[in-house]
């Protein structure tokens, strides 16, 4: 089963977009805050394929995020790091999404 | 909302189709030979001038010296047989492939890979792998691609888990 870690902010989103994942058989553990979304991912030792980060509230502190977590898979500990695609119900800032493309993560628009 | 999360939902479901292709076939290699002679293919006397992963329709050249090139080329050509370092240079020794390695470009390109040898080249080749990856900023361990394996006698035995084309190309400048 597919282990997926979804960082949201927004608490009604977060339980909308986790109950779709589980409906789909795949295993969500949910995380509120962007600081402890890498400790969620290091503490474990049974490795996230995917993190989810809904970027709509807060974008740069989003960005924070993402760089935290990429830059994780080039830790020699952690070498097979998560895919890590990020969810935004507005259009971002082309220079923010470049940054995170470029990271190596995916932007995913909603509706 | 229902039909809002559709797409990141589809975009969930394509990373991790992609992650399980990753796992049961590997990535795609391109091998480039050069100096083929005119009808043919894969003969020897060709040059192997280049070895390009392929990730998302994009081309990105491994950065590996001849006797690299060479180990490379003859891990992917016996990808289904899991081979210990004494098989690997018996193998190449008696393939007039890699004995007449880049003849047909007026003089032979060859090195002696030795059995002591393949132990260091297989983690040269990883570590271009890595960089490779690095630069795509993809997290794909090099060691899950090209796989080493103990037998029941603790020999090591090395396999290349990828999928491979060979290019075949007459001369340098249509590369």
């Amino acid at each position: 089963m597919s282990h997926i870690l979804l960082v949201d902010e927004d608490q009604d989103h977060s339980t909308l977009l986790a109950n779709r994942l589980r409906a789909e058989s795949l295993q969500v553990v949910t995380c509120p805050r962007w600081d402890a979304a890498v400790r969620v991912l290091t503490g474990t030792s049974d490795p996230f394929e995917l993190v989810v980060l809904n970027l709509s509230l807060s974008p740069q502190k989003g960005l924070e995020c993402v760089r935290a977590i990429c830059h994780l898979r080039w830790n020699p500990n952690c070498f097979l790091g998560p895919r890590v695609i990020c969810a935004v119900d507005h259009l971002l800032d082309p220079h923010l999404e470049l940054e995170i493309e470029a990271l190596g993560a995916r932007v995913v628009y909603e509706g | 909302m229902r039909d809002r999360l559709a797409l990141v939902l589809h975009g969930v479901n394509v990373q991790l189709a992609e992650l399980r292709k990753l796992v049961t076939t590997g990535p795609l290699f391109r091998i480039v030979h050069r100096f083929r002679e005119p009808g043919t293919v894969c003969l020897p006397g060709e040059e192997i001038a280049v070895v390009v992963l392929v990730h998302k329709g994009r081309e990105y050249p491994l950065l590996l010296p001849l006797a690299l090139r060479i180990l490379f080329d003859y891990l992917a050509k016996h990808r289904g047989l899991p081979q210990s370092a004494a098989q690997i240079e018996a193998g190449l020794r008696s393939d007039s492939f890699y004995v007449r390695h880049g003849a047909n470009a007026g003089r032979r390109q060859t090195r002696r890979i030795r059995r002591s040898s393949v132990k260091e080249y297989v983690k040269r080749i990883r570590n271009a792998i890595g960089q490779a990856y690095q630069v795509l900023n993809q997290s794909i361990d090099p060691k899950q691609i090209l796989i080493s394996e103990k037998t029941a006698g603790q020999e090591s035995v090395y396999r290349l888990r990828a999928s491979v084309q060979w290019l075949h190309s007459d001369v340098a400048a249509s590369l």
